[in-house]
């Protein structure tokens, strides 16, 4: 049930009707049921797998408890303390390996048989397993619970079919946000109907569904189009093509997520923040601290400390500095376990070379200015630049916007090889009066298309600008006198409603990965 | 402002909207739902969805009909014109695209149950045994489902899914409504008045020798080598074939069933197997009137496209049916099956023969001339001397100059032609045809066609101006000349001298390019209208043939003169004709060969063989 879909919205507003109309203790059992009845319409075949992943988890997280009850009554150097630290230590592994090697058999399998390169394997051993929907989602969000447990961060929860809610909660299921046990779960037990919570939702929602299907939609068709066959294209088209992708991108999945977050919020709950306006990046760093800010943070929390701390990252790191020294030598540590997240972020999105390559693209661009960062001050300091102004902060935001646009072309290229061809045409055949000789209308867009496109990001710039200056839109909103109100409403409705594109509404992107 | 008002006014901008968009989709309609109230445009709502919009139509309409046609696309070809006159009814065809039996008997059943039925005729296709009850797979049920009342469901959900649609359905149909020409365009392919495919474009598209058609529809020639796609819906086809039959029987209507002739590659395509299976149970069901494979289906010139056949395939079938000798019929074309003879039918059909092409074409040249005068100052201009030498040449070279009539009636009813058949033609009907060349034709025995300018016959000037111009025989002497010289139509007032017109001038049959479509229209058929009055009027001739003035035409003008009951077209294209029997298309746009005062005889002679 795309999001986009008449049934979706009949599916919320049933939702909707029936928690609310449920005594409230009873609440978070109606919420159960919708989320699975949402989950079995997407496909009641792969049940099984989100089923399994929260018994498996919810068992690892009970016995990681008890284990910890017995473990704070015990001195940290006893005999038994140790053996149930092991214990735990193998509990965890066991269940992190169980869910990720579900996911790497029902993701990665195929592509890593590709890898290895031999049709004979691929045939032989080859899957064709569907895919269950929001599988990554639902894995790192269980599997970041059984490790909070672990580290004695929060006490299990013992009830399995609350647990279970939180595992499948409908709006997150499909793109996320990735959200942590301690934050969600006590939201979910219940909440009392407020008409504020409706309205934020729905301007949420519709806020999420201008994005989506006004502008992202839009672009959309336009990308698709020259990408179809990217090659014959002027490097101009090539880059007007990239760009309206990173248009798109953000439309769509920031916009899907405000639409989740919108429906939440109906149900009275907040989810995580997974867009802090990207666009307002300085540096490539500080991107992925604002772009699907939770897949980020759950990587940096479960995996990059984890590995930063682990023993084997300390003796190289001892290693490097004893050996190489300067920089370097410190940079190399954290350089291994960046190059494991960003690798990690890479395939996460797809199991193919284009995605390890944009991995191995930002890890190597964060890498370098860490290695750099020394030689940037030099500069700055002799050409007396001052970092601290406003002029400055436009050129890092544009050097940013950049780097994150050059790392498109990987992932948008039909193939990694064509990305090369691709940089090249831009760079070296750019040809740039066919921006402007028509040749942009060819592909599907009319010229009032472009004006919609055009309207519509400065209208969300200004909005992210005003968020970026610390302006809670809603809440300003809400201050407005009833007619500024209503014109605000009516407005993007209307755009919805008359510039949407609808009907054959692209798939969310990110409901794949 | 609370929350609670801002809510209030949210749902009912909400509410607004949604009876706005119903509004919208109801007055323009463009599915025909609605009953079309502002457009009253149903070949637009049956191009979008046939299954949805004929049910509307003949629910408004069904007092002009009390019989009907039913089937798959093929049954398109069923000329409803024709049944009306072969069995006194009046027909509608209720076919729609990729019709499956499921689809039929529903149509039957709701015809039947809610209407006076005399007649149904089903054209059975091949797939018929292939596909069953497609509707619910289908992924757009508004474009591809059928209509609720024939269909069943839910009513409340079939009108909803047409209320609050995609509002740009109904943007496209206003914008196609802007658009939209007299010929059948992409958004618009219906006849409503029969409720065929509006076929006049189509029909209007000249056919001739066979590499010139595999060069135009590629498609024969690359459809697919595979020979064993199963049929696997038979026993659900002919069960409900056979509630039809019952249907019917109850009813007392009168039911036809006719197995659609099938290109042999598509023939080919299926199991054998499971087509004999298809066909014994099909007569078993009930008896037919099986066309499957027959002489012309190995000519891919009787089909549109690899799994449809022509009109004119069409039109042979009824005539096969209904015994009306005025259509050219192949040998052994269409049985009458029953469960005594299908077993031995079915086994025959893989030996069928195909037609040998020297049996129903012939290779036709046309000479072209304008004026004979004994100074041949340009290639227009023949001399006595050469014209007569000419003719004696096809004279004694045993070429018989035919007329219209005779190839009329090769085409339409397959009268063969005499031996080296050719036309003789004369543009724009100079004084000198009658002067030189009558005398000459009539010793040898052959006969020309000369398409005169209705405007200019009679005259030595050009209209209102006194300026000279070669002189043009009048009527008396057209009079004379009959039994040797057709007269027939070189355009009423559509060739005219640009520098001799005050106005703008029709030198062509075109449209000028800023003239709206019915202006033009209308002035085309005035013209045309005016000529064959008046060659009527003087002679009593029809005009069914036009040289189109300096050879220009396109697919508009052709479709009107068509319409007005041209049958024999032709431009000035160098080149022979291939005629074909009962294919009406192969006289239109016909080349002629350019006569001139330097074609020896010998040349001629070597240009004709």
């Amino acid at each position: 049930m795309p999001f986009t879909s008449i049934n979706f919205i009949f599916f919320i507003v049933g939702a909707l009707l029936f928690y609310y109309v449920v005594p409230l203790r009873f609440r978070w059992i109606a919420l159960l049921l919708a989320s699975y009845v949402f989950y079995m319409v997407g496909g009641w075949t792969t049940v099984f797998y989100i089923v399994f992943t929260t018994v498996l988890t919810f068992c690892a997280a009970q016995l990681l408890g008890r284990l910890n009850t017995k473990l704070a009554g015990l001195p940290g150097k006893d005999a038994e303390a140790i053996r149930i630290k092991k214990l735990k230590k193998y509990i965890v592994s066991l269940t992190i390996l169980i869910c990720f090697g579900m996911l790497f058999v029902l993701r990665y399998w195929n592509f890593t048989l590709e890898l290895i390169g031999s049709d004979r394997w691929m045939e032989q051993f080859g899957l064709n397993l569907l895919i269950p929907l929001g599988v990554s989602f639902f894995i790192f969000q269980s599997v970041g619970y059984v490790i909070d447990v672990y580290r004695g961060k929060h006490s299990p929860e013992g009830n399995l079919v609350k647990y279970a809610l939180f595992v499948s909660f409908f709006p997150q299921i499909i793109q996320g946000p990735i959200s942590r046990f301690h934050e969600l779960s006590p939201q979910l037990d219940g909440n009392a109907f407020d008409f504020t919570n409706i309205k934020y939702g729905i301007q949420l929602i519709m806020w999420g569904y201008f994005k989506k299907l006004v502008i992202a939609d839009r672009t959309a068709v336009a990308v698709n189009y020259i990408f179809e066959n990217i090659t014959i294209h002027s490097g101009a088209v090539i880059a007007f093509a990239v760009f309206f992708y990173c248009i798109q991108l953000y439309g769509d999945f920031s916009g899907g997520i405000d639409i989740t977050r919108g429906v939440a919020k109906m149900f009275g709950i907040d989810l995580a923040i997974n867009f802090r306006r990207p666009i307002f990046a300085i540096s490539l760093a500080d991107f992925w601290r604002r772009w699907h800010i939770t897949l980020g943070a759950w990587l940096k929390d479960y995996l990059f400390y984890s590995m930063a701390l682990s023993r084997p990252i300390i003796r190289i790191g001892k290693f490097t500095r004893r050996k190489i020294g300067g920089t370097l030598g410190k940079v190399i540590p954290t350089a291994i376990c960046t190059f494991t997240v960003y690798f990690l972020i890479g395939v996460w999105h797809g199991a193919n070379f284009r995605w390890v390559a944009f991995g191995i693209w930002n890890a190597t661009i964060i890498t370098s200015s860490l290695l750099m960062a020394g030689n940037f001050t030099w500069i700055k300091a002799k050409l007396r630049i001052n970092d601290k102004s406003k002029c400055w902060w436009v050129v890092s935001i544009a050097r940013t916007a950049f780097i994150v646009f050059m790392g498109r072309y990987i992932t948008r290229s039909p193939r990694l090889v064509y990305t090369l061809s691709m940089w090249r045409s831009t760079f070296t055949n750019f040809q740039f009066s066919t921006l402007f000789d028509g040749t942009l209308l060819q592909f599907g867009l009319t010229s009032l298309d472009m004006v919609i496109v055009a309207l519509g990001v400065l209208v969300l710039l200004f909005i992210e600008f005003r968020q970026e200056k610390g302006v809670e839109i809603r809440e300003s909103l809400a201050k407005r006198c009833f007619i500024f109100q209503m014109i605000a409403m009516f407005l993007l409705f209307a755009a919805i409603f008359f510039f949407g594109i609808w009907g054959d509404a692209e798939y969310f992107i990110y409901m794949q990965f | 402002m609370s929350s609670k008002k801002w809510l209030v006014a949210f749902f009912s901008a909400i509410i607004l909207a949604a009876s706005s968009l119903a509004l919208f989709n109801v007055l323009v309609d463009p599915f025909g739902v609605f009953g079309d109230p502002l457009f009253d445009w149903y070949s637009y709502s049956l191009t979008q969805n046939t299954r949805v919009a004929k049910f509307t139509f003949i629910d408004r309409n069904h007092e002009q009909f009390d019989s009907y046609v039913l089937g798959a696309s093929g049954s398109s070809a069923f000329c409803v014109n024709r049944l009306n006159g072969y069995m006194d009814a009046n027909f509608f065809n209720f076919h729609f695209l990729g019709a499956d039996m499921h689809n039929v008997e529903d149509t039957a059943r709701y015809l039947i149950e809610n209407f006076t039925v005399e007649n149904i005729v089903i054209g059975i296709s091949i797939t018929n045994g292939v596909y069953f009850d497609q509707d619910r797979q289908r992924e757009n049920p508004k474009m591809h489902s059928m209509h609720v009342s024939a269909a069943g469901g839910s009513r409340i959900g079939f009108f909803g899914r047409y209320l609050w649609m995609n509002p740009q359905y109904s943007i496209d149909k206003i914008v196609a409504f802007r658009n939209r020409t007299y010929l059948p365009g992409a958004s618009d392919w219906f006849d409503m008045t029969t409720g065929a495919f509006d076929k006049r474009g189509r029909g209007a598209q000249r056919i001739g020798c066979m590499e010139e058609y595999h060069m135009t529809y590629p498609e024969f020639a690359s459809f697919p080598y595979y020979n064993d796609v199963r049929m696997l819906q038979i026993e659900n086809t002919l069960d409900s074939l056979v509630r039809i039959r019952d249907m019917c029987e109850a009813a007392g209507v009168n039911l036809i069933i006719i197995f659609n002739p099938l290109f042999y590659r598509h023939f080919d395509y299926f199991n054998r197997d499971d087509f004999n299976e298809f066909f014994v149970g099909l007569a078993d069901a009930v008896p037919f009137w099986c066309f499957t494979m027959n002489a012309l289906s190995f000519d891919p010139r009787f089909f549109y496209d690899p799994t449809h056949f022509r009109q004119a395939l069409g039109d042979m079938i009824l005539a096969r049916i209904f015994d009306d000798d005025s259509i050219y019929i192949p040998e052994d074309f269409g049985v009458f099956v029953t469960p005594e003879n299908a077993l031995e039918r079915v086994l025959s059909l893989p030996y069928v023969e195909p037609m040998p092409l020297e049996t129903n074409t012939v290779n036709l040249p046309i000479l072209m001339y304008h004026h004979i005068d004994e100074y041949a100052a340009n290639d227009m201009i023949v001399t006595p001397e050469t014209f007569e030498a000419q003719m004696r040449a096809l004279y004694e070279n045993g070429f018989t100059a035919i007329t219209l009539d005779q190839l009329l009636d090769f085409v339409d009813r397959g009268v063969p032609l005499p031996e080296q058949p050719v036309v003789i033609t004369f543009d724009d009907g100079y004084l000198s045809v009658y002067e030189y060349a009558f005398p000459v034709l009539e010793r040898y025995g052959l006969n020309a066609v000369a398409f005169v300018i209705g405007e200019a016959v009679g005259t030595d000037t050009y209209k209102d101006t006194g300026y000279p111009t070669i002189p043009k025989f009048c009527f008396q002497q057209a009079r004379r000349m009959a039994g040797v010289v057709s007269i027939q139509s070189h355009s009423y007032d559509m060739h005219q001298a640009a520098f001799l017109e005050e106005g703008r001038a029709r030198e062509n049959i075109l449209r000028w390019p800023d003239e709206p479509e019915a202006d033009y229209i209308a002035v085309l058929r005035e013209d045309h209208r005016r000529i064959s009055d008046l060659v009527y009027t003087e002679l009593g001739e029809n005009v069914i043939a036009i040289a189109y003035p300096h050879g220009i035409y396109d697919l508009l003008s052709r479709v009107i003169l068509l319409d007005m009951g041209v049958r024999v077209t032709m431009g000035v294209e160098s080149g022979g004709n291939t005629i074909i029997m009962g294919m009406p298309q192969s006289l239109l746009g016909l080349n002629r060969f350019t006569i001139t005062n330097r074609t020896s005889a010998e040349d001629l002679i070597a240009m004709l063989e």
